[in-house]
């Protein structure tokens, strides 16, 4: 849920990375950060230090200034896919503005993938929402991997539902950026519709996307160099 | 709470909010700038620390550079409380800034020095100042409650921090416990097969006379000490087999393997219980790709399972068992949006006309000494391990067992093997 601060001119939007365990929401927060090591208040905050697995969640806030003084709050988490953290998947889904869901390539994670998504949709549901309540984006990771679905077969399912398809090879920061960017936009986009955020707090859709794109353009450079 | 006469006047307490989480300094700007006119020409809010929060000034104000401040408007700063200097052509009024009863910092006015202090200008200082405090003041009763806040979450932090230690502990004792308890199966069933063997051994040399010819009745005594004796053998093996795969202690040898051969041994073992109750086995399995199994350990597996649907089928039913390639997993029919899955295993199904589980029950079959029927007059024996034992093989293999019943209708037992030879992808 959005948290609109008048008086401290502050509003927080909760975005979450979901999906089932090893597909790499972790590296997709790793390497935001690494975009926005630089700007003040982003410390990636990870709990996953058993077995280079996220245990309880990762957190990385993100904060940014728009032009008419009011700071933006981006706090990014990331559930412990495992079957059987269940529980914490489904606090860390409280209040969640956006999920991007990060989906296994592999022909054989497709089970994985199934489960996780309908893990998502219930957990929605205990927490009282739905799916027309957040904004969803599906990113298929590990595209670089042998035994993958084709980028044909990806455009078959992205045609099946209504949420926006990205690829990605998240290791390589590929498709990192424009799954967040996608993501980001989708739940600002939901959160202006249900908030009439343009008039409450004066930052438009443009604006917003701009700042976070600003954020991130120090990678783009970076990337372009190697 | 910290005198302001003795001490620094700038000290920090830690109960004292700062600036920042009182008032931003764009709403300080806008709410000050419209007093600003020719008399008035800057106002500037200064933390404990003596540093500049926020404000606002007009461009000709002395206040731009405060580091030009002569050293007696220091001294005046330093000194604290209400008061006033004035350097050039420029007065400066001091003013404490409060939230509740805390002294947060200090708002000074910065006022054109004309010909005479106009008493309207007096009381614009004082309409500031007084301004300002409101605004701390609202700043307080917010910064109160989210500390609150704060400190409930903290609190709660705490317990939950504790309340998980806890749990950790909990959860190693349990699992000490249960793997004592599964080397405790493991030694006392070695210890009960042995005198057992020598139970079955002397009760075979019985019957065949060693000890000299016996009677009707004798031979009919010795051979139901040696039905009853191999019965107990076989549970005590089943827990000793059962014990052995939770510690993990089993290894498979996998080979590629043709499932008919151990299908048709299985059959085999199995044809004496059959033809008792009249019950026909279809063996519908043809040209099957090899699985990668230990041949001994599936064939456990099928005896159990078609050992279970024979012994729970009709007088004169039929058993069917046949295999197909499937998806490893066990159908997941919930979602579908990421695709079907491969078709990397071999999926052997064994199906009987039987008595069916009720629904309530089907979930629970394969765990360790249940029975779907448990009641004293239970018409069918057993210890409840067979299926838990196949459950823990196909498990070992990689590969999935499930169960599909209707009660008085039949049950339908599938179980999966990977492929010896993992198809070409796509295909």
């Amino acid at each position: 849920m959005v948290f609109i601060d008048i008086q401290h001119r502050e509003v927080t939007l909760k975005l979450v990375y979901y999906g089932p365990a090893l597909s790499g929401k972790t590296t997709n927060l790793q390497q935001l950060h690494r975009a926005m090591g630089r700007h003040a208040g982003s410390r990636l905050i990870e709990l996953s230090t058993r077995d280079d697995r996220t245990l309880f969640f990762d957190l990385l806030p993100i904060r940014f200034q728009t032009r008419g003084g009011f700071s933006i709050k981006i706090k990014l988490f990331t559930v412990p896919g495992q079957v059987i953290h269940a529980a914490t998947r489904r606090i860390v889904l409280q209040g969640a503005d956006g999920v991007a869901f990060i989906a296994d390539s592999q022909i054989r994670e497709t089970r994985s993938n199934n489960e996780s998504f309908a893990d998502l949709r219930r957990n929605l549901a205990e927490n009282g929402m739905s799916f027309d309540d957040v904004a969803i984006v599906i990113q298929f990771n590990k595209r670089d991997l042998a035994g993958i679905r084709s980028d044909h077969e990806v455009m078959q399912i992205a045609a099946k539902g209504r949420e926006p398809v990205y690829k990605a090879t998240a290791i390589l920061g590929d498709g990192v950026m424009e799954t967040f960017l996608g993501l980001a936009d989708s739940a600002w986009v939901r959160l202006e519709r249900r908030y009439q955020l343009r008039e409450k707090v004066g930052v438009a859709r443009e604006e917003f996307m701009d700042r976070i794109g600003a954020m991130l353009a120090d990678l783009d450079r970076e990337g372009a160099d190697a | 709470m910290s005198t302001v006469g003795s001490q620094p006047v700038l000290s920090v307490s830690d109960r004292v909010p700062s600036l920042e989480s009182l008032i931003h300094p764009a709403d300080l700007e806008r709410c000050i700038r419209p007093f600003l006119c020719e008399a008035v020409d800057g106002v500037a809010l200064f933390d404990r620390s003596g540093a500049v929060f926020g404000g606002a000034t007009l461009e000709s104000s002395p206040m731009r550079s405060w580091e030009q401040l002569p050293p007696e408007a220091e001294a005046v700063l330093r000194r604290g409380p209400d008061g006033e200097f004035g350097f050039s052509s420029h007065r400066f009024d001091v003013r404490s800034a409060y939230a509740a009863t805390e002294r947060v910092g200090l708002l000074i006015v910065s006022r054109r020095h004309g010909d005479a202090v106009a008493p309207r200008d007096e009381n614009l200082v004082q309409g500031i100042s007084i301004m300002l405090g409101q605004l701390l003041q609202a700043g307080f009763a917010t910064w109160v409650t989210s500390e609150m806040h704060l400190a409930t979450s903290e609190s709660t932090f705490r317990a939950l921090s504790q309340r998980n230690a806890e749990l950790e502990r909990a959860i190693n004792h349990l699992r000490e416990i249960d793997d004592l308890k599964s080397n405790f199966l493991a030694t006392v069933s070695h210890e009960l097969r042995t005198p057992l063997t020598s139970v079955i051994g002397f009760s075979e040399m019985l019957l065949e006379g060693l000890a000299g010819e016996l009677n009707e009745e004798q031979s009919e005594y010795v051979r139901t000490i040696l039905k009853r004796g191999e019965e107990l053998l076989s549970l005590i093996s089943q827990v000793l087999e059962m014990s052995r795969l939770e510690v993990g202690g089993e290894r498979l040898q996998l080979v590629p393997h043709d499932i008919r051969d151990t299908v048709r041994s299985a059959l085999d073992a199995l044809k004496l219980a059959a033809s008792e109750k009249h019950i026909t086995v279809m063996n519908g399995i043809e040209n099957p790709p090899f699985v990668l199994a230990d041949p001994q350990k599936l064939q456990r597996v099928l005896v159990n399972l078609l050992g279970n649907a024979i012994k729970f089928s009709r007088e004169g039913g039929q058993v069917t068992v046949r295999a197909e390639i499937a998806p490893i997993r066990r159908p997941f029919r919930e979602e579908t949006l990421f695709g079907e899955e491969a078709d990397d295993a071999l999926k052997v199904t064994i199906e009987d006309c039987g008595i069916g589980i009720p629904a309530d029950k089907v979930g629970r079959i394969f765990e360790a000494f249940f029975q779907v029927d448990a009641g004293p007059t239970r018409e069918h024996g057993g210890a409840g391990l067979g299926l838990s034992i196949v459950r823990s093989l196909v498990q070992a293999h990689g590969g999935e067992v499930w169960v599909e019943s209707e009660v008085a209708v039949g049950t339908a037992i599938h179980f999966t093997l990977p492929l010896a030879v993992a198809p070409m992808p796509g295909s």
